[in-house]
């Protein structure tokens, strides 16, 4: 019996112990995560023109132009001319979670290749179960310390896949295009409410279905670390 | 026929119905326009909410052009029975009064006083049409400011620049002008049926009800009637906010409007010039 019960111990212990090394950051992803980071800081603000293309099933919409503006920490504004439709996803959403250690757990899973570059596949998991965020795939170039596809999965978009594409201000890890990939549901209001009854469609009978669809963001004219002024950020 | 015509004009501005379509659409465009400006974004919340459920719609939604849309979405469904109004009561209500041999006297032919008629009510038509534009895209304007336009349906949404909608309501309107004068030629031929002014304002309406109906229900048996009612093609002014815009369907839509007006219009002539005069 005695012999039993320290048996059965001796496996609780080295089942908790097996637990707690697993839920640990690993030290090369944290790295990983830490230098591209550094690449981040150092920039305090900026000002960019932005060019958003939309292609999802049911929104008809031409090409859209407007500026952002980023200032450290966390404020982060796109001015449209018009309407634009935009990812929820922020674009300083991954560098504001990373940038806390404590806030995640993250492992390298392998490798895989973006765009003809091999980079290091990181799967970061939020420790807070609260926030939208419930998994990212990270791929990270290890040599160039950049994000170059980022897979997250939400509680309320499902999965967003982004891949950025850099150019001049890779350094800074600014990229020149960010691509968001987003599940789309169907999209359907009471006919009522549109007052839309009887009509017919440029697209003709085929009814938008679910699927990908895809919001793209080139940027261009980066204005870095020369400040952003308040009234930028307001409504 | 200028003289005619303005005398046909003269007894459509005498009479006290002719400005309930004015003021109906004052106070229903009005309406519209204050409850937009207190709860307006709500309702922006409302139809938007399958969007912003994965996405966020950045930039001034609730402006002048998408509330004319949704006005005009609304009133056109109604706008036919106020021009019924006025258009139904040419003829017969020169019967109701026992004006019609009187006037039938004056050494004019019967063509040329239809024609005034059908030209006096068509400008009736065409005020109440550029009242309409002026109430709801003037003043929405002027309230909400200009912006990118949301086009509204049940399972798309389209998004148009501001300075791209303009013309695409002045052709919305042009097209709902046309539409309804083929109401204003049915009801006109119903006017030369009757010696009562009720019977074909109040048929003018069953048949756009009952055309409609049938256009809304997916039956195939009404699906084989369907193009050739011109209830279909009314709504065509919708399609000017298409992008693109498919001119065939349009082009095709606004021959069927042109025919169905040559056609009761003709109608018209036919009852009217052959039609035995006795009140």
């Amino acid at each position: 019996m005695r012999k039993t019960l320290h048996f059965f111990f001796g496996l609780l212990i080295s089942v908790l112990a097996a637990v707690s090394t697993q839920a640990q950051s690993t030290p090369e992803a944290v790295e990983m995560l830490r230098a591209v980071n550094t690449r981040f800081n150092k920039v305090n603000d900026y000002m960019a023109d932005a060019r958003i293309v939309t292609k999802i099933s049911f929104l008809n919409i031409l090409p859209q132009q407007a500026r952002v503006f980023y200032r450290k920490p966390d404020k982060f504004r796109l001015k449209a001319k018009g309407i634009a439709v935009l990812p929820k996803q922020n674009f300083d959403a991954l560098f504001k979670l990373t940038a806390d250690e404590k806030q995640y757990m993250a492992f390298v899973t392998g490798r895989d290749s973006v765009r003809k570059q091999w980079c290091a596949v990181v799967n970061l998991v939020p420790l807070a179960d609260t926030g939208d965020l419930v998994l990212a795939r990270l791929w990270i170039d290890p040599v160039s310390d950049l994000i170059f596809r980022a897979n997250l999965t939400t509680r309320s978009s499902g999965t967003v896949v982004v891949d950025y594409e850099y150019g001049r201000l890779a350094q800074w890890a600014l990229p020149d295009r960010a691509t968001f990939t987003i599940d789309v549901k169907r999209f359907k209001i009471p006919k009522a409410v549109s007052a839309d009854i009887n009509s017919t469609s440029a697209r003709g009978n085929k009814a938008p279905r679910e699927g990908k669809g895809s919001i793209s963001i080139s940027f261009s004219n980066y204005v870095l670390n020369k400040g952003v002024p308040d009234a930028w950020f307001a409504d | 026929m200028l003289n005619l015509i303005s005398a046909e004009c003269l007894k459509i501005i005498a009479k006290p119905r002719s400005y309930i379509g004015f003021a109906a659409i004052t106070v229903i465009v009005g309406l519209i326009h204050l409850a937009m400006y207190l709860d307006g974004m709500n309702y922006i919340s409302f139809i938007t909410n399958p969007v912003q459920s994965t996405f966020v719609l950045e930039g001034n939604i609730l402006n002048g052009n998408l509330v004319c849309f949704i006005i005009l979405q609304t009133l056109i469904i109604q706008i036919p029975l106020l021009v019924a109004l006025v258009t139904g009561d040419l003829v017969s209500g020169e019967a109701a009064m026992g004006t019609a041999r009187l006037l039938l006297t004056r050494p004019v032919s019967r063509t040329d006083l239809l024609m005034s008629k059908f030209a006096a009510g068509a400008l009736y038509v065409f005020f109440l049409l550029v009242w309409l534009g002026l109430l709801s895209l003037g003043l929405g304007l002027v309230l909400f400011g200009p912006g990118d336009l949301i086009v509204l349906k049940s399972e798309e949404l389209t998004i148009l620049a501001s300075d791209d909608t303009l013309w695409r309501f002045m052709a919305a309107l042009g097209i709902a002008f046309l539409s309804l004068l083929v109401v204003g030629a049915l009801s006109l031929l119903l006017s030369c049926l009757s010696d009562n002014s009720i019977g074909p304002i109040i048929t003018t309406m069953a048949v756009i009800i009952l055309f409609t109906i049938i256009g809304t229900m997916d039956i195939p048996l009404f699906d084989l009637i369907k193009p050739y009612l011109f209830t279909t093609h009314m709504i065509i002014w919708r399609n000017m906010f298409d992008q693109p815009l498919p001119l065939d369907q349009i082009r095709e839509s606004l021959l069927i409007l042109t025919a169905h007006l040559i056609g009761f219009l003709g109608a018209s002539w036919w009852v009217f010039t052959r039609k035995d005069i006795t009140s």
